[in-house]
């Protein structure tokens, strides 16, 4: 399960992280993130699955793990734990999983410092895909965990309350990429403009980049190119008709004409009972129904994943 | 990344530029559905506000967009041109072949003239010209069969009537496509050419037909106006080269396309203009650069008065023309806006009913074909006649009450010379215009004009009319003749003016010639390599620098062509814009220079 050179002290940075959000809550993020594992695994990567929706952490659930005996929170509360201590495993081979917070009452309120250690030591870890299930609404924790991944991926319902929640979601995650990198672009007084202008919010990342621009039409020229790759893979979730599969498409466009800005649409996850039954039974759907139709969805996420990538499907070993 | 508000419509659409109209209209549909008010895929995403300019960009997107001049002059303004004509042409290729060999049969000056569009002239005339023929538009070429027994009809479409029309001998050709008219002209009336170009088409039916010669860059170019009395007396520049096509309102009116300008007369009553009569044509070049030009054709027939004026709205050169036809009620107004590209040759026949006179202009500079649009007033029949200059398609709408009627650009001398009297305008209300003087438009100063010759110089020349006679003779026939005989007032007092707009015209032409220095003899094999472009341009005199101005060519592009450094010089696609718009400049061929030049680049640079 190496995948970095051998011969360095220093841990590999795992391929590849995956953030798994969506704004709102019961649209199918944890059971997305439980089966694109399943499926990456599957294809040969090793994949360490990690419940980041510290308030609300049920993906051990999603992959019949059980009740975890080691989570996330033993992890952040140790001072000098190890973050294999708290891995388990999940029966799917090369697939792992940390599991989210139980007990504690304040699991879900992450401490600056604790974000910062968990931050840096899963940006250490060495798998080749790192997914991190992201729990609902758009705090800066959940956001901070979904910028830093390679591939944000955006899970929406084709209805409005999730579709809202999941265009807040996507503005707020650039408003927060622009605060990250204000300072090294000069841009702070402009940030905080757009930032403060209520509803403003992705309206003025438009006139963000033009003030920049009058600034230092260089600075804004990288800024342009930081944001636009910056780009939000979107997963439309319980398509119950043929127009809800075309939901991401839509979306996609629109975003990319008011913002100018990118995204991907990974696929379309047809409303399948069988999913549903799947979590009935605790168990991932690409394992119990590997043939129906959520799966398959799932398993061609998984390419197209691993097509965005540019790696050739890992032979299993 | 920019937002949608300054985004070019093509962006709003996300298609390509190249995108047919069809794929337009797919992609329309689509967008309207996905930014509908209740589509799920912008709820909440931006403020409604938001959403609603967008749909408002697309719908003007499609408007633009799906209509081919409309579209044509917009991709002109976003520097786009070459592409999309080319492909505009492949499209439209099949209509255009038709026309064309009419046209040449008849009438070899003619061709030129077309050709302008199809082969002469730069790559865009030609695609538009197939293109307008293709969608049937008013704009495109298109005799209007006058339903009088007696006037000829042309029938080129041989489309519905006019193709019964078209049997007769005298059907005439028109080889200038309106499509081609001015751009921006047809940008400017927005949708009151789409109006004008649905009724265009019921014009044919109604029988009244207009030709409108189309000056091109040709140096004689008929442009042949029918009117059974359209007479266009004097014919007055005032500033440098305008053309004005006086036609007389009843039965014939005539525009004189200005050359960038497309014209736009409303002739009153005129019933019908049968451009197979070619009474008179003059066509009058017009050097863009003139800033303005006014041209009055003061009919000293009956009561009509034709007022030409060429109102130009774009930045190009303005000219004005104002032909009063002294014709009974009849008042034709043909605004000319002139293009924005180079030279424009302008052409203005004069419509003589029984005299078929031709009068050619020639004009001296490359420059594109005016459009002009005739609207007819009171008579129901309005008519169109555009111009195409090299560079670009004029159409010109004419909104008249009636009937509209699209001339087409050049009539061919050939066309027999009967006249219509009576012609029936459609809806034509006997209601006499007030004779209206005519009103000169204020011509803005046309910055991009190539080779701008201050003194203009309306060069119409009575072309060697065909065989028929002219018969300038009975101006002002009866004046005092009731509303109803009004057609044959016009028309008397068209012939009347013929002649002396021949006599004008034939001066202007031959003035025309002078200004402008030959170009070096080039064999019709040469191959046009940058050497001989070089001489080509000194022999006109013009430095490097100038045509940098012009064509807005980089002048380091320039060098390098002249200089044949193929390695140094863009992708072929962009090369070739830039060596339609030199060939344009030097008064050669685009066609023929980029082919030619383009051929000796790949093969000595290796580069496809």
């Amino acid at each position: 399960m190496v995948s970095g050179p051998p011969g360095l002290s220093r841990r590999p940075r795992p391929r590849r992280i995956i953030a798994v959000g969506g704004g709102k809550g019961g649209i199918g993020k944890s059971m997305v993130s439980a089966n694109l594992g399943v499926a990456l695994a599957q294809s040969g990567a090793n994949v360490l699955l990690v419940d980041v929706d510290l308030g609300g952490a049920n993906l051990h659930t999603c992959l019949g793990v059980g009740q975890p005996t080691a989570t996330l929170s033993d992890f952040l509360r140790r001072n000098k734990a190890q973050l294999e201590e708290v891995i388990v495993p999940t029966g799917v081979p090369r697939l792992s999983l940390i599991a989210g917070a139980q007990d504690a009452l304040d699991a879900a309120n992450l401490k600056y410092a604790q974000k910062q250690k968990l931050l840096r030591t899963l940006m250490g870890t060495s798998a080749d895909y790192l997914i991190l299930d992201l729990g609902a609404g758009t705090s800066f924790n959940t956001i901070d965990f979904f910028i830093l991944a390679d591939h944000g991926v955006l899970v929406m319902l084709p209805e409005p309350t999730s579709v809202e929640n999941a265009y807040r979601f996507a503005k707020a995650a650039f408003f927060r990429k622009l605060q990250q990198v204000e300072s090294q672009y000069g841009i702070e007084d402009l940030v905080e403009d757009a930032l403060t202008t209520r509803e403003g919010a992705l309206r003025t990342l438009h006139d963000v980049l033009a003030q920049a621009r009058r600034k230092d039409p260089a600075i804004a020229d990288r800024l342009e190119r930081e944001l636009s790759a910056f780009r939000i893979r979107l997963i439309v979730n319980q398509a119950r008709t043929d127009a809800d599969l075309s939901v991401g498409t839509s979306v996609a466009a629109a975003w990319k004409k008011f913002f100018g800005i990118e995204m991907d649409v990974l696929g379309a996850i047809r409303y399948d009972d069988e999913a549903w039954r799947a979590v009935r039974k605790r168990k991932p759907v690409l394992i119990e129904r590997p043939d129906s139709a959520a799966a398959t969805a799932i398993q061609g996420i998984a390419t197209r994943i691993l097509t965005l990538d540019g790696s050739p499907q890992r032979s299993t070993p | 990344m920019k937002p949608f508000e300054q985004q070019t419509y093509y962006e709003i659409l996300e298609v390509p530029v190249t995108a047919p109209t069809e794929e337009i209209r797919a992609a329309y549909e689509r967008l309207t559905e996905l930014y509908s008010p209740d589509s799920i895929a912008v709820y909440a995403l931006v403020d409604e506000g938001q959403v609603d300019g967008l749909r408002t960009r697309i719908a003007e997107a499609l408007e633009i967009l799906s209509d081919e001049e409309l579209r044509a002059e917009y991709d002109k303004d976003l520097g786009l041109p070459a592409r999309r004509l080319m492909d505009a042409v492949s499209t439209g290729g099949e209509v255009a072949h038709a026309d064309a060999p009419v046209e040449r049969r008849e009438e070899p000056e003619l061709v030129g003239v077309a050709a302008s569009g199809a082969e002469d002239q730069t790559g865009h005339l030609s695609t538009q010209v197939p293109e307008t023929g293709t969608n049937g538009r008013p704009g495109a070429v298109r005799d209007v069969p006058v339903e009088d027994s007696e006037t000829a009809v042309t029938g080129r479409d041989g489309e519905g009537e006019a193709g019964a029309n078209a049997t007769e001998p005298r059907v005439e050709p028109v080889p200038a496509s309106l499509g081609q008219a001015d751009f921006r002209a047809s940008f400017f009336r927005g949708f009151s050419f789409a109006y004008v170009s649905s009724s265009l088409q019921d014009t044919q039916r109604l029988g009244s037909a207009v030709d409108v010669p189309v000056a091109s860059i040709q140096p004689q170019v008929s442009g042949g106006g029918t009117g059974t009395g359209a007479a266009s007396a004097e014919s007055q520049r005032e500033a440098s080269g305008a053309v004005a096509a006086a036609p007389v309102g009843e039965t014939a009116v005539t525009q004189g396309a200005a050359a960038v300008a497309p014209g736009s007369v409303p002739a009153s009553e005129a019933a019908s203009v049968s451009p197979s009569a070619p009474a008179v044509t003059g066509s009058a070049p017009i050097p863009a650069t003139s800033p303005q030009v006014n041209v009055s054709v003061p009919a000293s027939g009956s009561d009509a008065s034709v007022t030409a004026s060429s109102a130009v709205p774009t930045p190009a050169t303005a000219a004005t023309v104002s032909a009063p036809a002294s014709a009974s009620d009849a008042q034709v107004t043909a605004s000319a806006v002139p293009p924005p590209a180079s030279g424009a040759a302008v052409s203005a026949p004069a419509s003589v009913s029984d005299a078929p006179a031709t009068a050619s202009a020639a004009a001296p500079t490359p420059a594109p074909a005016a459009p002009v649009s005739a609207p007819v007033a009171e008579s129901s029949a309005a008519v169109t006649a555009s111009a195409t200059s090299g560079s670009g398609p004029a159409a010109a709408p004419v909104p008249t009450q009636g009937a509209p009627v699209s001339a087409a650009a050049a009539l061919p001398p050939s066309a027999p010379a009967t006249a219509v009297t009576g012609a029936p305008a459609s809806e034509a209300s006997a209601a006499p215009l007030p004779p209206a003087p005519a009103s000169a438009g204020p011509v803005p100063p046309a910055p991009q004009a190539p080779e701008a010759e201050p003194t203009a110089i309306v060069p119409a020349r009575p072309s060697p009319a065909s065989e028929a006679p002219s018969e300038p003779g009975r101006a002002g026939a009866r004046p005092g003749r009731p509303l109803g005989d009004a057609p044959q007032i016009a028309q008397d007092s068209a012939i009347a003016t013929a002649e002396a707009a021949l006599a004008q015209a034939s001066q202007a032409a031959s003035r025309a010639r002078e200004p402008r220095p030959r170009a070096p003899d080039i064999p019709s094999d040469a191959e046009f390599n940058g050497e001989l472009l070089r001489q080509v341009r000194e022999a006109r005199g013009v430095t490097l620098q100038q045509v940098a101005d012009r064509t807005r060519i980089t002048r380091m592009h320039l060098e390098n062509v002249e200089a044949d450094r193929y390695n140094l010089l863009p992708p072929s696609v962009y090369l070739r814009g830039i060596l339609m718009s030199l060939a344009r400049e030097l008064g050669l061929d685009p066609l023929r220079v980029s082919k030619s030049y383009l051929a000796l680049s790949s093969e000595k640079s290796g580069r496809k």
